[in-house]
């Protein structure tokens, strides 16, 4: 992959070396990633986002999420791979969930959707 | 007298039994046919929501495998939800072999028939060559079905016992108000188990086991040591509400305390309800609040999120199982993170959860155990098998009925 490809936006370039393994647009590939690696690669990956991630969310935040380039796309998914490694280190000190069922046994489905069926008043309810 | 209070669901609930439950109804094949006729059979079941196909022909394909039925869950051109047999009238072939998809008819690919989304006979080839033939006697064979807001239900019988708003009875009262359609976004996760149906049901009816299971996880339960004890639980009918109470803190993880600020998780919104109790202004929320819509299907609410579990039976220990977590829709890039922390929270919280399932029915098919043993806090669980009981007309509490077995 040439440099070009692993491209982030401007002020992110000390992620660039992450993007090539870690900027993974879903959630089933995001999770092929965490199960392929040992927890040492993964603690050096949360080490280098987590106090990244509030920038590049601010960063994104500008910018219109249905028209993301090709940088800002890969920056987004840089942070989501970090929520998908997140629980490794901050609760299990191990890849995988402890003593959990494999996720490989899970078939996965994600409609976001981005209108509401109705207006309500968002949050409150008795 | 310390007694009472140790046992405070048993005196408000006198008839529910608090003897063990037999473990021979996990591998009984007198039962399961029992709950085939009498349960699957004759119920209203979920199998799903309307905005699985919100346009027009959008359509999906359920099995419901104990009754070998194919079922097509149709947008019609009024608007209405239609359910259909998915078996052409003309010579039996399955008419949607996808699992979803679009159509503008319901064509069947052996011989050409094609049927209207509502499921009347449009066209059939060469139809002047068969005998005696009306097409208005020969649409598809129609499932009865029904929506509450928003879930689709559908009831095998030829007439259900119940309309749905009866049969959901105070569930349906009690959520009428909750903002479901403000969760569009949707995240599934399906798999199949190795055990009965009604172990994977069994997970789901109790916090006795969260501090255990999910002692990584969800740590405000490690906090508060009654955290996992149920504050109230009510019994409509054959269905369960039951409320956990809320954390007086929330102590988020780094990763999790930036995804708050744009989005809610389980953790967050379980500890929201103190918060809310600081504002007299604001309407009092509900921290956790389990829903168990008899027989198959859970409906888990808080607030900001919600998420469901839909258990069927595929042959007495062998179970499909899906799950399914709904938020808000997201209006910005954080919103996305913050969603994608809660998911994967919850997801391997789940994965915590179902993993005890195919060990218990090893286990209950070694014949080690006649009995579970199971406490006050488990009330929701003996209120299950007291229902099934009475549906089944098989006693799932009765020990000796193993003897008989044998």
């Amino acid at each position: 992959m040439t440099a070009a490809a692993n491209q982030l936006p401007k002020g992110f370039e000390d992620l660039e070396k992450h993007v090539e393994y870690w900027a993974k647009p879903t959630e089933n590939e995001r999770r092929l990633q965490r199960d392929g690696s040992d927890i040492e690669t993964i603690k050096s990956y949360y080490d280098d986002m987590i106090g990244r991630v509030e920038p590049a969310l601010e960063y994104l935040n500008t910018r219109d999420m249905n028209a993301f380039d090709e940088a800002e796309t890969k920056l987004f998914s840089l942070t989501l791979s970090l929520a998908e490694i997140a629980p490794c280190v901050e609760w299990y000190n191990q890849v995988r969930v402890i003593d959990g069922v494999v996720p490989e046994r899970y078939e996965v489905d994600t409609v976001i959707r981005k209108r509401l069926a109705r207006e309500v008043n968002e949050g409150l309810f008795i | 007298m310390t007694e009472p209070s140790f046992h405070r669901f048993a005196e408000q609930f006198t008839d529910i039994p608090r003897s063990p439950l037999a473990t021979w109804i996990y591998d009984s094949d007198e039962l399961f046919e029992r709950e085939r006729n009498e349960i699957f059979g004759k119920m209203w079941l979920c199998i799903g929501r309307e905005d699985q196909i919100p346009k027009t022909g959008d359509f999906y394909v359920k099995d419901i495998d104990v009754h070998k039925a194919s079922i097509i869950v149709v947008r019609d051109r009024d608007g209405t939800i239609k359910a259909h047999h998915n078996v052409c009238k003309h010579r039996g072939n399955k008419v949607e072999w996808g699992r979803s998809g679009k159509c503008r008819a319901l064509t069947c690919k052996f011989h050409g028939w094609s049927y209207k989304l509502d499921g009347t006979l449009a066209d059939v080839p060469d139809e002047e060559r068969f005998f005696g033939f009306d097409k208005g006697d020969n649409g598809l064979k129609r499932v009865n079905v029904d929506v509450w807001r928003g879930f689709i239900f559908v009831c095998l019988a030829e007439k259900p016992e119940l309309p749905l708003n009866e049969f959901l009875g105070e569930f349906g009262q009690n959520f009428a108000d909750y903002p479901f359609e403000a969760y569009p976004t949707c995240f599934t996760y399906r798999t199949e188990f190795s055990c009965n149906w009604k172990i994977v049901t069994d997970a789901f009816q109790e916090a006795y086991h969260v501090p255990h299971v999910h002692g990584k996880v969800l740590t405000d339960y490690h906090h508060d040591p009654e955290l996992h004890l149920l504050e109230s639980v009510s019994f409509d009918k054959k269905h369960a509400t039951f409320a956990m109470p809320s954390a007086k803190e929330h102590r988020a993880t780094p990763a999790e305390a930036l995804g708050l600020q744009h989005s809610v998780n389980i953790a967050a919104a379980i500890s929201h309800v103190e918060n809310a109790d600081e504002n007299p202004e604001q309407p009092k929320m509900w921290g956790f609040v389990g829903n168990r819509v008899f027989p198959n299907f859970f409906c888990d609410v808080l607030d900001g999120l919600y998420f469901t579990h839909e258990i069927l039976p595929i042959s007495k220990n062998r179970t499909w199982y899906e799950h399914r977590m709904y938020f808000a829709a997201p209006h910005s890039a954080a919103a996305v993170y913050g969603q994608e922390i809660s998911k994967v929270m919850l997801r391997d919280a789940l994965l915590e959860d179902l993993s005890t399932l195919e060990h218990t029915q090893a286990a209950m098919e070694s014949g080690v155990l006649d009995r579970f043993q199971l406490q006050d806090e488990e009330i929701v669980l003996r209120d299950f098998y007291k229902t099934i009981g009475e549906v089944t007309d098989m006693d799932c509490f009765n020990l000796e009925h193993a003897k008989d077995l044998a």
